[in-house]
């Protein structure tokens, strides 16, 4: 037989755990009260019990007057009341003999007796006390304690058929929590399906409120929307990459085709491959250059790590663009530190600013200017590369860090679109900020070389 | 194989690790070529062992792991050059040629090609009778050519061996300083001594 479903839900086990504890709180609570009460009942009767036979002795002339008020009104048959001669045989009373185990004492003796009323004769347990008159006859008084016992036992009885229907009461509402649980929990469940299906627009319901399901599906949400965002910009990149390869792949294919078809010459058929090996080539820089940032994104290089001189590192690359900067009729100027030590790879810095700088000529007109600045500002150390060409518009500022992101006024321009792209990984890697900032005209990229904000 | 063949190298391989250790250790051989991804075992064990056993054959390690930890692992552990996949053929014939031809005497402070005198003590160079008035750099790039006359260098091993970084330049930058030590070297009227090698990079020859 297959169990409800319910009975499977945390809550259901929780109430259930909830319901137990109750029960036997409750009963260790009865139990308690009840032999508590019994306790006193019982040391309520044997001292009723010793005031009779005291104020008895006390005045012994109002014997049989005590004995028959005890004897009048005893509808559940617990009075004793006797009257002894010295002999120990009954003169008046109920009590047919003298008790076994009892000496009036004018102490609470455990007895056995036997009655004899007008209902007939009946042996019962008592309590009794007794005590010795002046004339040497002995009043004995007695109390059986079987009311309360029969009292007692409808109590005990009465425990059970209260705890069932309150047992009852807390698993329904057990069933009705677990079944409200287990269907939000179907709900998301089926969200959830649906989500890892492929609708990763979907959310799991939420109501709004604070409550625990709804601060967890909250959680859940936000991974959703991180998850989401990240699957767009993997995919996007995938288009990227499929499109970077296809276009040089295509001029590589035609180039080839049309070699074969139409080439008169052995010189026209290596031009026709020349034009192909070149398109192979930017494939492969490509790919080569999203491997490269893969691995310093995933912090391959940090072992590379040593003391570098970034000032000589930019001197450097400032002779190393000059001649390429003067060519093309913009000045390449550099002011600032020139000694400036700190923990980094060599190679990959040199690579990192030489694109900057790099882009910094490709996108400034004839006459222009481009300056490298390395100075310590409010930030800590910054490498500031400003060039007067036709800068990035603001809404595009943070994207020229993505891969394959290309402004429009750079679509027309060579490059992969992954140069700074490896600028950005490159800075990640050190801790380095990048970013473009706000310049009145042309384009001032900013790295803040320091990893400890100084 | 047929690339470097067709470059006037005489070519043997091994498919393996063991096998090339094996014959490496005949000592025949003028330039090694190791990739570091071997069927059974890492180029740069074979590497070693060569270098343990005295063998002095230069090296040029070939591989796709390509950061600068590997690099300098491969140089280290005896490798005297490094080369990441993937690479152009004119880059592999050109940097074995290089790795054959080693400079003679290092030690030399005047280098001479044909007219070009290049004094590395007075740190003066001369066509003929003409001096040269060159930058620092200019001076360098000039002389890694005459230590190489008659070898094609590549702009990467120039980047390498000049200007002492790894890095691919996207643009013509190589091109750009070439250029200007071409105008210094070759005045006009004289018979070019730089020539630049489609493709692949530059050559400094004597003029016949």
């Amino acid at each position: 037989m297959r169990l409800p479903e319910f009975i499977n839900t945390t809550t259901f086990r929780w109430t259930l755990t909830i319901s137990a504890v109750f029960v036997a709180a409750a009963t260790i609570l009865v139990v308690f009260t009840y032999q508590e009460s019994v306790q006193l009942n019982m040391e309520r009767i044997q001292m009723t019990l010793v005031q009779e036979i005291q104020n008895t002795m006390a005045n012994p002339e109002t014997v049989m007057h005590r004995l028959e008020a005890r004897l009048i009104e005893d509808p559940r048959r617990v009075r004793f009341a006797a009257l002894f001669d010295p002999d120990r045989l009954p003169i008046a009373g109920n009590m047919t003999s003298w008790p076994i185990n009892f000496e009036p004492d004018g102490k609470v003796w455990d007895i056995t007796a036997e009655r004899d009323d007008a209902q007939g004769r009946e042996i019962q347990q008592a309590y009794a006390v007794g005590g010795v008159l002046s004339n040497g006859n002995i009043y004995v008084v007695g109390r059986s304690p079987d009311d309360y016992a029969s009292w007692q036992q409808g109590v005990l009885a009465l425990l059970p058929t209260a705890l069932i229907p309150a047992t009852l009461l807390a698993l329904v509402c057990g069933m009705i929590l677990s079944i409200r649980t287990q269907s939000r929990i179907d709900h998301i469940h089926r969200t959830a399906n649906r989500i890892m299906a492929g609708h990763l627009n979907e959310r799991l319901p939420s109501r709004g409120t604070t409550d625990d399901f709804d601060k967890l599906v909250d959680i859940i949400n936000n991974m959703l929307d991180q998850i989401e965002h990240l699957m767009s910009e993997v995919k996007g990149v995938g288009d990227d990459i499929a499109h970077d390869l296809r276009t040089p792949l295509t001029r590589v294919r035609a180039s080839l085709e049309r070699g074969r078809d139409h080439a008169g010459s052995l010189d026209e058929l290596r031009q026709a491959i020349d034009k192909g090996i070149n398109g192979i080539d930017q494939a492969l820089g490509v790919t080569t250059a999203l491997l490269r940032i893969a691995a310093i994104e995933h912090g391959q290089r940090n072992s590379g790590f040593s003391e570098v001189n970034l000032g000589g590192i930019v001197a450097a690359i400032v002779e190393l663009y000059e001649p390429a900067a003067e060519d093309k009729g913009v000045e390449l100027k550099f002011k600032g530190l020139s000694n400036i030590n700190l923990r980094g790879d060599r190679d990959l810095l040199f690579e990192a600013i030489s694109n900057l700088v790099d882009n910094a000529i490709k996108f400034t007109p004839n006459g222009g200017t481009v300056s490298i600045e390395l100075v310590r500002g409010a930030q800590g150390l910054m490498l500031r590369v400003t060039d007067t060409g036709p800068g990035i518009p603001v809404q595009e500022r943070e994207a020229v860090f993505r891969r394959f992101y290309r402004t429009n006024k750079a679509r027309n321009m060579p490059g992969s679109g992954l140069g700074l792209s490896l600028v950005a990984a490159i800075s990640r890697l050190h801790g380095f900020r990048v970013h473009v900032a706000d310049s009145r005209e042309g384009c001032t990229i900013e790295m803040i070389c320091s990893p400890t904000a100084a | 194989m047929a690339e470097l063949s067709s470059h006037g190298f005489q070519v043997d391989w091994a498919a393996t690790g063991s096998e090339g250790l094996a014959r490496a250790g005949s000592g025949d051989y003028d330039v090694m070529t190791v990739d570091r991804m071997l069927p059974d075992v890492d180029g740069l064990t074979i590497v070693e062992n060569i270098r343990n056993n005295g063998i002095k054959t230069p090296v040029l390690v070939v591989s796709a792991l390509g950061e600068v930890d590997d690099r300098v692992r491969g140089l280290k552990t005896g490798g005297d050059d490094y080369l990441v996949k993937p690479f152009a053929l004119v880059e592999l014939s050109a940097r074995l040629e290089a790795l054959l031809r080693r400079p003679a005497d290092p030690r030399e402070t005047i280098l001479r090609v044909g007219p070009l005198t290049l004094d590395l003590i007075e740190r003066t160079a001369k066509r003929g009778t003409r001096e040269l008035d060159m930058l620092p750099r200019e001076f360098q790039l000039l002389e890694y050519l005459m230590r190489h006359t008659g070898q094609t260098v590549t702009r990467a091993m120039l980047f390498e061996e000049v200007w002492h970084y790894r890095f691919d330049p996207r643009t013509n930058l190589a091109d750009v300083h070439i250029g200007r030590l071409r105008r210094k070297v070759d005045a006009a009227g004289e018979t070019p001594m730089i020539q630049s090698i489609r493709g692949t990079g530059f050559l400094l020859r004597a003029p016949s």
